[in-house]
This record gives structure tokens, C-alpha cells and sequence, in this order.
């Protein structure tokens, strides 16, 4: 096998030789410049430095995350949301008074959704925003949803408001549209919660120095990779705490899926 | 469950019991059950589906059907004949009496579907009745929004002073609305306890909230008592309760307006690192010892209580009780009696506080 390869060199001057040899060494210390380089800067780097390199059009307040979200009101009565106070805060804002059960993919491109329970749709209009909610939250990606039915006597809505995001009596007051919005991105949207979810994780894991610095760097390294690698999953999976784990898990998924979305390299 | 029974439409082939009353069936209890055992465990234990073997020897089955508890008990179960003890006086008292696991499955989910047919029925009727209900809680929210709208037209920063500047026609229909979205919301936690915890928590300031109801609470108006309400003690911190947490201070303070038969209202304010304590305290009708322990029950109600006011329905205290378990909130009563009567009720200092866990 390697008779070949030593007749080869052999063949050749010793120019040539030298031209080789020095050509791969300088490719291999390349490769390990850019490999150590990219260790060093992680490793003098925080979680959220990371998340921000990776993907630096992230909105870094909710106030400017505001001014991108698009969002839908599902209902019958136009009065119902102040759709103009938050249009002025730079909302994407769709009034749909009514919609069908085959517009289900375009809501689920919706941020948020003000959803009320009867008259909004037209295949059902005493029960169908019911029926819609489910659908909607039957995916994981689906948009956050905000009741605003005032069926909260109806017995048989009980699913409606319990699997919805927030609920909101109408008439809606502008400050209180806007602050329940606010909250709703910042507890299921916000790379800050989910970062404190995931350091929140770790210190109460009880981990060692060494475990600790290795699940941040394989965290810096899954976010990088836009999405939760195999050696980061093997390491929690050793961890004595399993529950800080899956919180651990759960909320580097979701940075690493938002790092993926914002990266500037997709 | 046991009115489903009482039909005579479920067959119950095996001695049963609802909630350790017994059902009539095909076969009453055994010799066994009725003349040997003494301890009745099918009835005192957890039991399961697949049987449990009691210590005279027989077997008893348990399950769970809309919270009622439903024992099928003094069975031979899945166990061989020879194995039973020898009760030669008894022994034709077990003829019929098998009752395997899958027997008693199969029947259990037969009540179970019966049951749940019923319930949706229920609920389908209750929905039905109930939705006129709907739009007068949203023209309430609408009426409710205007009084604000008026109310901001008056000067003042807060809505505190704003309220204070209002002239005496305006407050009253203020407190009109707001009583009317309130009872609404209390009618919405009777009917559906889940309500209580619907949505999200929001940051509250206890004490504002407090004070507010104190405003609107003392206004006079006509048909309703009213009596001077007083907030000792301060409380700054913010805590994370669900929109209907406002019906417990409502609650309370409007049963202390309405039974008190002497001075102020007293409301005290206690902040701890650990929690916030709310107390409501008022002179009114006393409340036996037995009764305060029953007082948070659906439709319970004092003795005294019944005969200041006949109308009441017990109500008010159970959707507290409902919204506190909602927000993990410790709810008590107390009632201290005093040494005289008014129109022959005992008359007692009663308080009634709330603790709000902080964290």
C-alpha cells in the first residue's frame, strides 16, 4: 500500500518533493489556525455573544422584536382590538373578520393571532375558532394565540381559553394589547429568557468546573451549528440531574433554531 | 354517576357501592361481607381495576368515574375456586359471584361512556342556555369602558384623584359597572371553576388594587349597604396573579359591607419576604366554629349568616375559595365572639385574610 506512494515521492526532484511537503503544511496549519482561532474566541466568549454573532439581525429589544412581528385579529366585531395604537407601534396588523379552515397554513405564518370563538369562521360559525385554535397549536410552530371570546360561561369552550397563550376581555384596552403582546414574545420569543433558561438550568444541575465549561461550550458549539448536537446530548445525558437537563435541552433548542433562522449565513 | 345508576339503564350484576353508599343490583352482599368481616376494607382502601384480594378471601374491584369512587366487592376474582378459605356454612353463598378483571373492565367502561354521553349532554345544554350570558358580559365590558372614558375626562394625575374629582352621579355609575363586570365574572367562576385560571399570570399591585375596590366599595348607592372601609398598613411589592385574583378582596369585602352590623370595615395590609397578607376584619353575626370549617364549601353558609340576609345562596366565598386555589392562595376565617347580640344573633369580630405566596 504505501510502496507505491514512496516510488511516487522517489520519481520526483527534490524540488518538487520540498514544493509538496511544504504545500499540505502550510494547508494543515491553516486548517489548525482557523480551528483554534474559532476555539479561543468561543471559549473567551458568553452564550449570548455567541447567539448575537451568529445571528446579529435578532432584535435585541422587545420594543424593536415589536416593530418586526406580524400579527392577525380573527373576529367578527372591529372594535374588539386597538388595532391602530398597535399598528403605530410599527405592528404588522391583518384584521380578518372571517376565515376558512383551508386558510389554516397562512395563519400559521402569523406571529401572533387575536382569536375569538364564534362567528369567525365561515365552515363553522358558532364553534370554529375553536376548531382553529387546535389545529393551530397541533403544530409546534404555530403562531401565539391571545383569547378573546367572551364565552368564558360556555362549558364546552373550557379547551378553548385553557390552550390558548393568553386571554383577554373585550373590550381591550390599548396598554394592556400592547404589554400582553410584550410579555407573550418575551416569555416564548426572547433569546434573553431562553439564555436565562438555559444558565438557570445549568446552576441548578450541580454541576463540576469541567462539566460546566464543557455543556457551555457544546451549547456556544450547537448554536453555531443551528441546532442541538450529538456530543451536547451526550454530555446532559451524564448529568445527575435529568430534569435540569431536558430544561437545559429544551432551551438551547430553541436558540439554536433561532440562531439558524437569523443567521446571516442562511 | 349514581343518578345513571338509579335509572335502572346500567345492569349491576355484582354488589356496589358509590361513594361507599350501595347500589341496588342483581345479587346483594354476601353472607361473608354482611356476617364476617368486620373492617369493610373494599370500602376504606384504594383498590383497582384488576382486583384485590380482601383477607376474608374474596375480591374487590375500584375505580374512579367522574371523581365517584364505584366498588364492585364479595366477588370471586380471577383466583381458583380450591384456593378460596373453607366456609362450609357459607359455601353456596358464593355461587354466581364470579366477577373476572375483564368482566368488570368491560363493565366499568360501559358506566364510563354513559357517563361521558351525559356530561357532554350537559354541557351542550348548559352552553345553549348560557349564551345570551355572553353578550351582556361584553356589553357590561363596553359599559365599563365608557364610565372610564368619563371618568378620564375629570382632572387629575391618577385615577385615584380622578375618581375623587368625579361628581357623585359618575362615581356611583363607575361603581355600577364595575359590580356589574364583576358579577359577571364571579357568575363565570360558578359556572366554570377552570375560568379561574384561564391565561396568564399578570404582575398586580396588591394594595392599589385594594384601595381601588375600597373607592368604589364605600360610595353609597342605593339598595346596597355600605359601610366606611379603612386600610391599615402598606404594601409596595408586585406579585404574579391571574385576572381573576380581584374577586377574592371583592368577595370579601363586599360580604363584610353587606353582614356588618357595627363601625368600619377594617382591611390590613402585611408584607413579608415570604408572602402578603390581606386581612378583612368587620364586627357582623358570628360564625360557629363547625361552620367556619365548612364556610369555602359550594352553597354552605352560616346559621347567622342565613338570618341576616335570606337571599343569599352561598356562593360568593366558594369562587373565592375556587380563584385562591387557582393562584395558590391560603384562604381563612375566623370569628372571634363578642358578649352581646343584635335582633338575638351572636354578634362576633370576623376576619377573613388571604396569604399571597411571593414567590
Amino acid at each position: 500500500m504505501i510502496d507505491p506512494i514512496i516510488a511516487f515521492f522517489e520519481r520526483q526532484s527534490w524540488l518538487a518533493n520540498l514544493m509538496y511537503f511544504a504545500g499540505a503544511a502550510v494547508a494543515i496549519a491553516i486548517g489548525a489556525k482557523k480551528r483554534i482561532e474559532s476555539w479561543w474566541t468561543l471559549r473567551n466568549q458568553s452564550l449570548e455573544t455567541s447567539f448575537r454573532n451568529v445571528a446579529p439581525t435578532f432584535p435585541a429589544t422587545i420594543e424593536d422584536m415589536l416593530r418586526g412581528i406580524k400579527v392577525a385579529v380573527v373576529d367578527d366585531e372591529p372594535n374588539a382590538v386597538p388595532v391602530e395604537y398597535l399598528r403605530k407601534l410599527g405592528i404588522q396588523l391583518f384584521e380578518k373578520p372571517s376565515v376558512s379552515f383551508t386558510d389554516i397554513e397562512e395563519l400559521r405564518t402569523y406571529d401572533l393571532v387575536f382569536l375569538d370563538i364564534v362567528g369567525v369562521v365561515d365552515e363553522d360559525p358558532k364553534r370554529g375558532g375553536l376548531k382553529l385554535l387546535e389545529r393551530l397549536k397541533s403544530s409546534p410552530n404555530g403562531p401565539l394565540i391571545i383569547a378573546i371570546s367572551s364565552k368564558r360561561f360556555d362549558p364546552l369552550a373550557t379547551d378553548f381559553f385553557r390552550n390558548a397563550d393568553d386571554v383577554l376581555n373585550k373590550p381591550i384596552s390599548p396598554e394592556l394589547a400592547e404589554t400582553t403582546i410584550k410579555d407573550l414574545l418575551r416569555a416564548n420569543r426572547f433569546p434573553p429568557t431562553f439564555l436565562t433558561m438555559f444558565q438557570t438550568a445549568l446552576d441548578s444541575a450541580h454541576l463540576s468546573k469541567k462539566e460546566h465549561r464543557a455543556a457551555i461550550r457544546l451549547a456556544q458549539r450547537s448554536i453555531v451549528a443551528g441546532r442541538v448536537t450529538t456530543p451536547f446530548v451526550r454530555e446532559v445525558a451524564g448529568w445527575k440531574d435529568q430534569s435540569a437537563a431536558q430544561r437545559a435541552t429544551s432551551a438551547l433548542t430553541w436558540l439554536a433554531k433561532a440562531a439558524s433562522s437569523h443567521s446571516t449565513k442562511s | 354517576v349514581k343518578p345513571l345508576f338509579d335509572t335502572g339503564a346500567i345492569r349491576v350484576p355484582w354488589p356496589t357501592t358509590i361513594d361507599g353508599t350501595e347500589i341496588r343490583g342483581d345479587q346483594s352482599a354476601p353472607k361473608l361481607c354482611t356476617e364476617l368481616c368486620k373492617t369493610r376494607e373494599c370500602q376504606q382502601r384504594l383498590g383497582t381495576r384488576l382486583g384485590v384480594k380482601c383477607h376474608i378471601g374474596l375480591t374487590y374491584y375500584s375505580a374512579n368515574v367522574a371523581s365517584h369512587k364505584i366498588v364492585v366487592y364479595g366477588v370471586v376474582g380471577g383466583v381458583d375456586r380450591s384456593a378460596l378459605p373453607k366456609y362450609p356454612r357459607l359455601k353456596d353463598d358464593l355461587k354466581g359471584r364470579t366477577a373476572l378483571p375483564s368482566q368488570f373492565q368491560a363493565w366499568i367502561e360501559g358506566v364510563e361512556k354513559l357517563q361521558e354521553i351525559g356530561s357532554q349532554q350537559t354541557k351542550e345544554q348548559m352552553s345553549r342556555a348560557l349564551h345570551p350570558f355572553h353578550d351582556a358580559r361584553n356589553l357590561a365590558g363596553d359599559i365599563l369602558e365608557l364610565t372610564n372614558k368619563l371618568l378620564n375626562s375629570h382632572s387629575g394625575i391618577s385615577s385615584a384623584e380622578r375618581f375623587e374629582s368625579a361628581d357623585e352621579n359618575t362615581k356611583a355609575l363607575v361603581k355600577a359597572a364595575e359590580l356589574l363586570v364583576d358579577t359577571y365574572d364571579l357568575a363565570a367562576i360558578y359556572i366554570s371553576p377552570e375560568s379561574a385560571s384561564f391565561g396568564r399570570k399578570r404582575s398586580l399591585e396588591v394594595y392599589k388594587l385594594v384601595d381601588k375596590l375600597r373607592m368604589i366599595l364605600s360610595l353609597p348607592m342605593e339598595n346596597r349597604p355600605t359601610r366606611k372601609i379603612r386600610i391599615e398598613g402598606r404594601c409596595f411589592a408586585t406579585v404574579d396573579l391571574y385576572d381573576s385574583f380581584k374577586l377574592i378582596p371583592l368577595t370579601l369585602l363586599d360580604n363584610a359591607i353587606k353582614y356588618a352590623t357595627k363601625g368600619d370595615v377594617t382591611v390590613r395590609i402585611d408584607e413579608t419576604a415570604a408572602a402578603i397578607t390581606v386581612e378583612v376584619e368587620s364586627v357582623g353575626p358570628e360564625i360557629e366554629s363547625q361552620e367556619l370549617k365548612e364556610i369555602f364549601e359550594y352553597g354552605k353558609r352560616g346559621r347567622f349568616a342565613k338570618a341576616v340576609d335570606k337571599k343569599g345562596q352561598g356562593l360568593g366565598l366558594y369562587a373565592a375559595s375556587v380563584v385562591a386555589r387557582a393562584n395558590g392562595i391560603r384562604l381563612s376565617a375566623k370569628s372571634t365572639p363578642l358578649q352581646y347580640a343584635v335582633n338575638a344573633i351572636p354578634q362576633a369580630v370576623n376576619r377573613f385574610a388571604f396569604e399571597i405566596p411571593r414567590h
